[in-house]
């Protein structure tokens, strides 16, 4: 472990028990959303999360969800997006293609446990810090990259989204409606897969490291991390019983499926073109008799053909229309109650406009208003590896550059007059710089 | 022996759900011992499949092969008294317990937080929960489409002018297996203090927190723009899905891949009107589907590498199990399926010369029992004592033998 951090120093101080990660000191080169998604889950438990940018290669998420009819002092610290993902870290602002901005993320990594990056394969290299020029500076050391495809040749050359992604790795396939074409995912699912994945590295590295000493290198490549979670198609096709799209259907019992709903009283009408959705699922006999009581529906509960799941399966379109029938009248939230009194799997389709107003999650203490520089408050969720007994706060996300003096001074003992001189040959920035 | 990164570790899994069975699967890859308790008639997934022509039975499905692979399986009925001391003893003896049992019934099974705590202080546990163990949806109950719906990634997968659409199976639970890793791994970190770490999880929260940028605007109440609601599969000639001769084809291209993008498909002139974006959705969009769909998915792919470009294709599982470029990876474990002989398998998740990664075939249903209370409580074979009269290997392997006797 490295040196006292401000988190072990307070929890020592209050006499609580340090974070589970703390101590743990962790350089971040990532951006965007995957990198930063999984960096964020480390930062929430405690780990000193330092994120550099660089005074011309700025998070390309700060210049996103930046509300147009606003006025900022400083609009690259406004991004919603950036703010959500990116709390609880450390910001630096460095050049590191001069000589002495490579300096000090050599001095950084030589008393951090890891460093984390989504650069293009080869370009940390490039960089001079690959795994082993650092493992040079420090055997402790665990560099974590989280590329698209590999680092190996030809796909190590292909830039690639998340959509991309999602096709080259069997998940675009699978999903889909009934009678339609592949599809994507609403999200650039992959990326915060390849976050977690980047996370769950960095931990199983540092396990590894209690017993042997030393770091390593981790590739966590997202088209892999995707193939894991569709082994069971992958499996299948090769037992001769392959898998394809089947909507919203369970491939195992029935009906299950996504009916419209009425308004929810005094709603203003967010959605798009139906008032609301509702999600239902039958799993057992049981349920089917207790989903026809609820509608009200004895003729369906008398129907023998529809006792069991086969029957069901058979007759799903026919059910479906009679679900929808019943859920129409019904706001998706009074429906879902009533299902679920009757012992049914039913929920609300909830857009992301939905959340704040969402019962359980207010009741969760989920959401987190945080001071914010720009707007005065800001809200983002709360952490979500939810450590019993441990008080997991959340801080606002760093202003560009925020904490190159803290950094430098505190972890590596640069004076006054050397973060001056670095500030004054635009080795460090506190704004980004004008491309 | 690889130095496998977990070698050491002992972990109960009492779930039936992917977030634990995928988690629980990859810590057995990675050298922890990983005791699956399943109840007398076996775990669901057993029955799930789909199963090899002709071959139905509870080891022969792809999910149980799939999901459970490298564990050792222990019957326990968790209803019955001397089900739940063998529970407590084996989890006295392990530093890791996961479970997505609903918290209602975790007392009466014996998993109760402090009753486990009082089995070992030593021991962490991770929960995980479709709503989380307390709010007013904690009694909720729950399916795949419901786990996938609460949390605002389902609103936002779909055909704009169609019913919100849910991703393959319980992607919701797939996504939260990576969670349970993660929390479990920091937790076994923390715990080296010697003091067990329990760790919550909720599927909801899981979900509600990677909505991208959506999430974070609609929490602060900025409006979402159409672009951002559901929008299909992108439906613009630099963010979409095409048809091509023997399936279907990707453009997703961001501004700095415009450049390589037009060269790949032979039109550089385009690029200057890259940001007209009637342009794009309209003409551009013909001409992007007319050369996919004169293409096969490897002749886009070959595009790809030539130009830079971000071009992909719709992999179907069998172009996936041929792709010499994926299989370099490393990811592929054979292993054997009592059926069809040997089947390839996703391993590791991660690649490191350092975090050596192996598994072995799904358990039989109770194949370990005896072996296990045996080993690791001491209990004597004539000790363990089997259910007698009922038919099947699940009764056949099923303890019901009290393990007081089995303690140190």
């Amino acid at each position: 472990m490295s040196t006292t951090t401000p988190a072990t120093a307070d929890a020592a101080a209050a006499g609580a028990a340090p974070l589970p990660l703390a101590g743990i000191r962790v350089i971040d080169l990532t951006m965007v959303w995957a990198g930063p998604y999984g960096t964020k889950l480390l930062a929430d438990l405690g780990a000193e999360v330092i994120k550099i940018e660089g005074p011309a290669r700025t998070d390309l998420t700060r210049i996103l969800t930046i509300p147009a009819n606003r006025e900022f002092e400083r609009p690259f610290d406004a991004s919603r997006y950036f703010n959500e993902y990116n709390r609880n870290k450390l910001g630096m602002a460095i050049d590191v293609q001069q000589p002495s901005g490579k300096a000090i993320i050599r001095e950084l990594a030589a008393v951090s446990d890891v460093l984390i990056e989504n650069f293009r394969p080869g370009v940390i290299k490039r960089l001079g810090f690959g795994y082993d020029e650092l493992r040079e500076i420090n055997p402790r050391i665990i560099v974590v990259s989280i590329p698209g495809f590999s680092s190996y040749r030809p796909e190590a050359s292909i830039p690639a989204y998340g959509p991309n992604i999602e096709q080259m790795g069997g998940l675009a396939y699978l999903n889909g409606y009934l009678d339609g074409p592949p599809h994507k995912s609403g999200i650039s699912y992959g990326d915060p897969l390849a976050g977690l994945g980047g996370a769950a590295a960095v931990l199983l590295a540092l396990l590894q490291r209690e017993r042997t000493g030393v770091g390593q290198y981790v590739e966590v490549s997202q088209r892999n991390l995707l193939l894991g979670m569709i082994g069971d198609a992958l499996v299948a096709h090769q037992l001769g019983a392959p898998l394809g799209r089947n909507g919203n259907r369970s491939t195992v019992y029935a009906p299950q499926g996504v009916y419209p709903a009425a308004p929810p009283p005094g709603a203003s009408g967010t959605q798009e073109q139906a008032p609301g959705w509702l999600v239902v699922s039958v799993v057992t006999d049981g349920q089917w008799r207790a989903l026809c009581r609820a509608m009200d529906r004895d003729d369906l509960a008398a129907d023998v053909e529809l006792a069991t799941v086969v029957g069901r399966m058979r007759a799903h379109d026919r059910l479906d229309e009679a679900i929808a029938a019943w859920t129409k009248g019904l706001a998706a939230d009074e429906a879902a109650r009533r299902l679920q009194d009757a012992g049914i799997p039913a929920a609300p389709v909830r857009a992301p406009a939905d959340l704040p107003g969402d019962a359980n999650l207010v009741a969760r203490d989920f959401f987190r208003t945080l001071p914010h520089p720009e707007y005065g408050e800001i809200r983002v969720t709360a952490p979500v590896w939810r450590f019993d007994g441990h008080q997991l706060d959340v801080r606002t996300a760093p202003k560009f550059g925020e904490h190159n003096r803290e950094v430098l001074a505190r972890i590596l003992g640069y004076s006054d007059e050397d973060i001056d001189a670095l500030e004054r040959d635009g080795v460090l920035a506190d704004r980004p710089k004008q491309s | 022996m690889p130095d496998y990164p977990l070698r050491g570790f002992r972990v109960i899994e009492v779930a039936t759900g992917e977030a634990v069975a995928l988690a629980a699967r990859v810590m057995a890859g990675y050298g922890a011992e990983v005791i699956k308790v399943e109840p007398p008639g076996g775990d669901p997934s057993r029955g799930v499949g789909p199963f090899p022509h002709e071959s139905v039975g509870p080891e022969t499905g792809a999910a149980w092969h799939f999901f459970h692979g490298g564990k050792k399986s222990v019957v326990l009925d968790l209803t019955e008294a001397a089900g739940r001391q063998v529970v407590q003893a084996l989890a006295g003896q392990a530093q890791l317990l996961l479970t997505d049992v609903p918290a209602a019934e975790r007392d009466t099974l014996g998993l109760a937080r402090e009753q486990l705590r009082a089995a070992s202080p030593a021991l962490s546990v991770i929960s995980v929960t479709p709503y989380g163990e307390q709010g007013p949806y904690a009694g909720w109950s729950a399916s795949e489409i419901t786990e996938f719906a609460v949390g605002g990634q389902m609103s936002l997968m779909g055909d704009p002018d169609r019913e919100p659409l849910k991703a393959f199976h319980n992607q919701a639970e797939c996504q939260a297996s990576l969670h349970v890793l993660g929390a479990a791994l920091a937790a076994l970190l923390a715990a080296r203090t010697g003091a067990g770490q329990y760790v919550e999880i909720s599927v909801q929260e899981v979900q509600a927190s990677t909505l991208e940028a959506q999430g974070p605007m609609a929490l602060n109440g900025d409006e979402l723009p159409a672009g951002l609601l559901r929008m299909g599969n992108g439906g613009r000639a630099t963010w979409g899905q095409f048809q091509c001769k023997d399936g279907y084809v990707g453009c997703f291209v961001n501004v700095m891949n415009l450049p390589s993008f037009f060269r790949a498909i032979g039109h550089p002139e385009l690029l200057e009107r890259a940001g007209d974006e009637e342009f794009i959705r309209g003409e551009c969009y013909k001409i992007v589907a007319e050369w996919c769909a004169a293409r096969t998915k490897k002749e886009v792919y070959d595009a790809a590498v030539e130009f830079g470009a971000p071009l992909s294709y719709v992999a179907e599982p069998a172009d996936i199990l041929a792709n010499p470029d994926i299989a370099r990876t490393g990811i592929w474990r054979t292993v054997p399926h009592p059926v069809a002989g040997w089947v390839r398998v996703p391993g590791p998740p991660f690649r490191s010369d350092g975090l050596p990664f192996d598994l072995t075939a799904a358990p039989g249903l109770g194949q370990h029992t005896a072996a296990m209370l045996g080993d690791l409580l001491g209990l004597a074979a004539g000790d363990v004592q089997l259910i007698a009269g009922q038919s099947g290997s699940a009764a056949r392997n099923a303890a019901t033998t009290s393990p007081a006797g089995g303690r140190a």
